[in-house]
């Protein structure tokens, strides 16, 4: 199954929820932003949702400094 | 209003025009943290000709915060938003500033920044920073944040990202404070200018 991540492909290479997902790409739930198939989820949300093939995800990620 | 401008203000007037000016005067900033980046946009802001500003910020000022925050030494131990009134006044003593010394959480954002067309991202910590433009990035306010701004190399990272019409990121993205990569004043005020320049062209431009 292929999604994209920040507009790159990505590989999955089992079956995940977004929250899985996030989680083994090492980011911080506290610091992100997610966006799924053009809609804002709440952080709430990420793990009812199961990533299907071509879905997109836009992540922002925030890092601290001001 | 138009008749009665100071002689700073008439001197914005000269250089921005009428019309110009009177755009920028009529627009209401909110700035979320007065630190490192909330003291110098509301600085550059100010020299920029805009009166209208909501500032908010729990915290006192530090000798560590002199480092490239818009504040003295003999301002140290005092709220920072009481400080910077009065450091903005002394540039231009006819605005209007709301002041509020407390702690921006989800629970009160919106009560804070309600009459604010404009809101800028000007925390510290990345956890509110991303609680600030999540809580915006549907509205109709303009959001302008900052990221990965740590350090002091390669200040030509620091880039303007536009994430959505109403939302802006300057910063690299990646370098977050850390014992290696403290926030210094050269790349934290190359931000602050560029969030508040970003600020600027929508309200002369309108977008």
């Amino acid at each position: 199954m292929q999604i994209l991540l920040n507009s790159e492909k990505e590989t999955l290479e089992k079956q995940s929820t977004i929250s899985e997902f996030l989680l083994a790409k090492g980011l911080n739930p506290e610091t992100i932003i997610v966006e799924y198939n053009g809609k804002i989820l709440k952080k709430q949300e990420w793990s009812d949702i199961e990533l299907q093939d071509q879905d997109q995800l836009e992540v922002l990620n925030f890092v601290g400094g001001g | 209003m138009e008749n009665d401008k100071n002689r700073f203000e008439e001197a914005l007037c000269n250089t921005f025009g009428a019309d110009h000016l009177s755009k920028i005067q009529q627009v209401t900033i909110g700035i979320a943290g007065a630190g490192g980046l909330g003291s110098n946009c509301a600085v550059n802001l100010v020299r920029s000709g805009f009166q209208h500003f909501v500032i908010v910020d729990f915290d006192v000022i530090d000798y560590s915060n002199l480092n490239r925050q818009f504040y003295f030494y003999n301002q140290v131990g005092r709220p920072k938003v009481e400080a910077l009134r009065e450091n903005l006044l002394a540039i231009n003593p006819d605005l209007h500033l709301e002041m509020s010394q407390q702690k921006i959480e989800e629970h009160n954002v919106d009560s804070i920044f309600q009459k604010c067309d404009i809101i800028i991202e000007a925390f510290d910590q990345a956890r509110y920073k991303k609680m600030i433009v999540e809580h915006y990035i549907n509205s109709d306010k303009f959001v302008v944040s900052a990221s990965g701004i740590a350090g002091w190399s390669n200040s030509d990272d620091l880039k303007t990202h536009k994430i959505k019409d109403n939302l802006y990121i300057v910063g690299d993205l990646l370098s977050g404070v850390s014992k290696e990569l403290p926030p210094c004043a050269p790349k934290v005020n190359i931000a602050a200018a560029k969030q508040s320049n970003i600020i600027l062209n929508y309200v002369v431009t309108g977008g």
